[in-house]
């Protein structure tokens, strides 16, 4: 069943705050003004602010706040009065008869009309971004086009709202949806309810200028545009913030997704990687975008987001290459797009010998032997093999089909005591691994010889990679 | 959502005749169905078959919300793209998902009314191509004509038409699909291939014929370089199953056999086995075999293993001997749990000049053997299995 619901705020005319049993009211609602929305994409998290003119009189003033059947978290709700304007909030109440609302008591110094602000976080409001990546025909640049995509399953419909975006992480030691869900017998003590909220719901607060109070502009929801709306882009703190021109009807139950930016002439450095613990055991061809001014791209992080690359074929048609999550994009760091197997790429590898050496014998004890009649005695040690060096000499075989020079990245991936030469320059990656690094021209078909020898058993003396030089070990 | 309700179509475009603000939680409308021009089915994505549809849908001056939706379909929508082109300027607004719809409503602006070309493409399920090869040798069994058809599969409750199938294989082909329709079409008639006539025996495979007599099955091959001037393309080749068919000079044909080819790479050879060739004999013997001691537990074997080949045929051929070493050690009882260590002895027959450069490694090296039409002989692979222990 599908809720229709909206928030309420009671103002009671009662003059005195009822009695617990007692709850005969007289209610007046006062309708929701404007409304911004913050969404956080890496958390089921929206901070809703929105503002409310409430009619109060000379004294002690009962407002009651209402949310049945959204995904408000209680412990969130915040009234924030006008400075200035002899206001004072005396009073929260979690009433234990009604799970879903809360009381506050505003004393008034002089009556007439108040905007009050009311804060709180939600779930079931979220965005996220796509990227679509046209690759044109001739596999030069890429046409790259971000969207974002804003979802509302919070129970709510928001008029008039101020859309606001997060990029970046916050940290929640529970989530929204959780304590929703979970009801008030009682007010929370002053110890639970830090416990309760999210380490970061301050910080956030003070990061969004709460205070002086928002400056949301007055004007009334506008007609949907005939043009594409304009998505803005500003710093805030560590994180950055993606603000949506003009006013949005965030209707519930929907999904709307809207161009971010674009970019007509990205450049995207094609490689062929081997990385077993990256990739897997094949080659496997990767893009490499930079987040750069220079590209048309730079002026934000790139959201965590979906990717999916389409290749632009020569009647016009598009293929769908691939689809893939990405992680966050810092400005001027890569974003890196793992293509797959590229058909015309082809490795092929092989062990063209293997053989042990330097082996090392453990003596444990000796038996003598005497054969009959004979002076003669056999001293026969009792040892076994606790040391050696295993070698192998393997082929690589590239072949490149394709009509593009291609480059290639072998990462060799090694454990133990090890050592590696080979018949094309490597240099150390790590103390444990090394990489090779190739061109291969269109049609060009490349034989790598590798040494690998790992010492095994008493010779295992480190935990390394050492690389050699000089004439390789010959096949069989 | 009355009108789609009604809808038979599985896939269905839908034009609101609104050009003002379209409320979207306004779900009850009038609509223009604009029909399907044309279809691309594209079955080389790597991520499954891809749809591109092309339609021309009339705009009104102002905003104009196109409906797409489908039902009984397996349509991803995340990957849903929409592109339009008209006269005049048009702009996409946005794309909207309404809530428990298989649909989605894209918000398009134009400056004045007319029509425009909307291609929208989507992966679909339940599309699947396969690949089969129809082969038909000359008399002599020396060349081969090679067609390669492509089998499109429709379970979907969707028909498309007219429609382009693209290929990873072959040229772009121009046909219609129906609802729940298989259809094979020719990608491509190859003639004149050269055929290699290989004969492989080995004894992890294809194994004995009769393990107590020694005697090794010997599988015919049939061995296409996969290059352009053995006739083939030169390009990858897609698994699939291949039938062979002997032609006589008569134009009958006779069933030669069937085999699977995995996909193949742009310098990859074809290889088709054909069953086990009756009229060459090879029987294995382990000859000589002598433990010994270098030091501790440390050993060596030396090992004469003897193929006695018999020919049949008056012709020529060529054995292509695989030996596996570490069957062998398994054979003499030896579990070293290491790479197999060998080498070869001085006075083997078979040495480094008899390799296959290109097949085998040192766990199973291949020998290439040439055997005389009518001919028989011994041959002795000499070898020492070294730092055993």
């Amino acid at each position: 069943m599908r809720w229709t619901l909206h928030y309420l705020l009671v103002l009671l005319w009662l003059g005195a705050l009822p009695a617990e049993a007692a709850r005969i009211d007289l209610s007046t609602l006062a309708e929701r003004g404007e409304v911004q929305l913050t969404i956080y994409n890496s958390e089921d998290l929206t901070l809703v602010r929105e503002r409310r003119t409430v009619s109060l009189r000379a004294g002690a003033n009962p407002l009651q706040f209402a949310w049945s059947g959204t995904l408000i978290d209680p412990t969130s709700v915040s009234l924030h009065l006008p400075d200035g304007a002899g206001l004072k909030l005396l009073e929260t109440r979690f009433p234990h008869d009604r799970p879903e609302s809360l009381d506050w008591l505003v004393e008034a110094d002089k009556a007439g009309p108040v905007s009050v602000e009311i804060s709180y976080f939600t779930s079931g409001l979220t965005w996220a971004a796509d990227y679509q990546l046209i690759e044109s025909a001739d596999s030069g640049s890429l046409v790259l086009t971000n969207f974002i995509r804003i979802s509302n399953n919070s129970g709510e419909a928001f008029d008039n709202a101020q859309v606001r975006l997060v990029v970046g992480e916050v940290n929640l030691v529970q989530r929204v949806v959780e304590l929703a869900q979970r009801r008030w017998q009682r007010p929370p003590t002053e110890d639970e309810v830090p416990e309760l909220r999210y380490e970061a719901a301050a910080e956030m607060l003070d990061m969004a200028s709460y205070r002086p109070a928002m400056a949301l502009p007055a004007a009334p929801m506008k007609a949907r545009a005939s043009r594409p709306v304009e998505v803005l882009k500003e710093t805030l703190g560590d994180y950055f913030i993606y603000t949506v021109e003009g006013r949005q009807r965030v209707e519930e139950g929907y999904a709307t997704r809207i161009r971010n930016f674009q970019a007509d002439k990205v450049a995207v450095k094609r490689v062929h990687r081997l990385r077993q613990r990256e990739y897997g055991p094949q080659l496997t061809l990767v893009y490499l975008i930079e987040n750069g001014k220079a590209q048309g791209l730079g002026l934000s992080p790139l959201p965590a987001g979906e990717v999916r690359l389409y290749r632009r074929q020569a009647d016009e048609g598009l293929r769908l290459v691939t689809t893939q999550g990405i992680d966050q994009v810092a400005i001027d760091d890569e974003l890196e797009l793992v293509v797959g197997l590229d058909p015309d790429l082809e490795l092929r590898q092989r062990t063209l010998r293997a053989w042990s050496d330097n082996l090392w014998l453990e003596y444990v004890k000796g038996r003598v032997f005497k054969p009959v009649g004979d002076p003669n005695i056999v001293v026969d040690h009792d040892a076994h093999v606790a040391g050696w060096d295993q070698n192998q000499l393997r082929e690589l075989r590239l072949a490149n089909h394709g009509t593009h020079t291609a480059q290639v990245e072998l990462r060799m991936e090694y454990a133990g005591d090890a050592y590696l030469n080979s018949d094309a320059p490597a240099k150390l990656h790590d103390y444990s691994s090394a990489e090779l690094l190739l061109t291969l021209a269109p049609g060009e078909v490349r034989r790598l010889h590798l040494h690998e020898r790992q010492a095994l058993g008493y010779n295992q003396k480190q935990d390394r990679l050492l690389l050699g030089t000089g004439p390789l070990p010959t096949a069989h | 959502m009355a009108i789609r309700g009604k809808m038979l179509a599985p896939l269905c475009i839908g034009l609101t005749l609104c050009g003002v603000v379209q409320e979207v939680q306004a779900r009850v409308k009038l609509i223009t169905q604009p029909v399907r021009e044309r279809v691309e089915l594209r079955l080389d994505g790597g991520q499954g078959t891809f749809v591109e549809e092309e339609r021309w849908v009339p705009l009104q001056a102002g905003v104009n919300s196109v409906d797409f939706s489908w039902h009984g379909l397996s349509l991803d929508p995340a990957s849903l793209i929409f592109t339009i082109d008209g006269s005049g300027p048009i702009a996409l607004l946005s794309t909207d998902y309404p809530p428990n719809e298989s649909a989605v409503t894209w918000q398009v602006a134009a400056n004045e009314a007319g029509t425009a070309r909307v291609r929208i493409g989507y992966l679909l399920a339940h599309v699947t191509p396969s690949y089969y090869y129809r082969a038909v040798t000359n008399p002599e069994e020396t060349r081969l004509d090679l067609g390669l058809m492509l089998e499109v599969e429709n379970l979907t409750a969707e028909s498309f038409g007219p429609l382009t199938l693209h290929s990873f294989y072959g040229p772009p082909l121009d046909s219609h699909l129906e609802r729940e329709e298989n259809k094979r079409l020719l990608l491509r008639q190859i003639h004149d291939v050269a055929i290699e006539r290989r004969y492989r025996v080995g004894s992890a495979s294809p194994g004995y014929l009769d393990q107590p007599q020694g005697k090794l099955k010997v599988a015919l091959d049939f061995v296409m370089a996969n290059r352009p001037e053995q006739g083939l393309g030169g390009v990858a080749l897609p698994q699939g199953k291949v039938r062979v068919y002997h032609g006589d000079a008569k134009g009958g044909e006779a069933f030669l056999g069937e085999a699977f080819t995995p996909r193949l790479a742009a310098d990859a050879p074809l290889r088709l086995d054909l069953g086990v060739a009756r009229d060459l004999e090879v029987v294995r013997r382990v000859e000589r075999r002598e433990r010994r001691r270098i030091a501790g537990d440390l050993y060596a074997i030396d090992l004469t293993l003897l193929y006695e080949i018999e020919n049949f045929r008056d012709s020529d051929a060529t054995i292509e001997l695989h030996e596996s070493m570490a069957l062998l050690l398994n054979e003499l009882g030896v579990y070293a749990g290491r790479a197999p260590e060998w080498r070869f002895d001085a006075d083997s027959d078979l040495q480094r000049a008899q390799l296959d450069p290109e097949l085998g490694d040192n766990d199973e090296p291949v020998f290439l053997i040439p055997v005389h039409g009518r001919g028989k002989q011994q041959v002795r692979l000499r070898l020492t299995l070294n730092n055993l222990w």
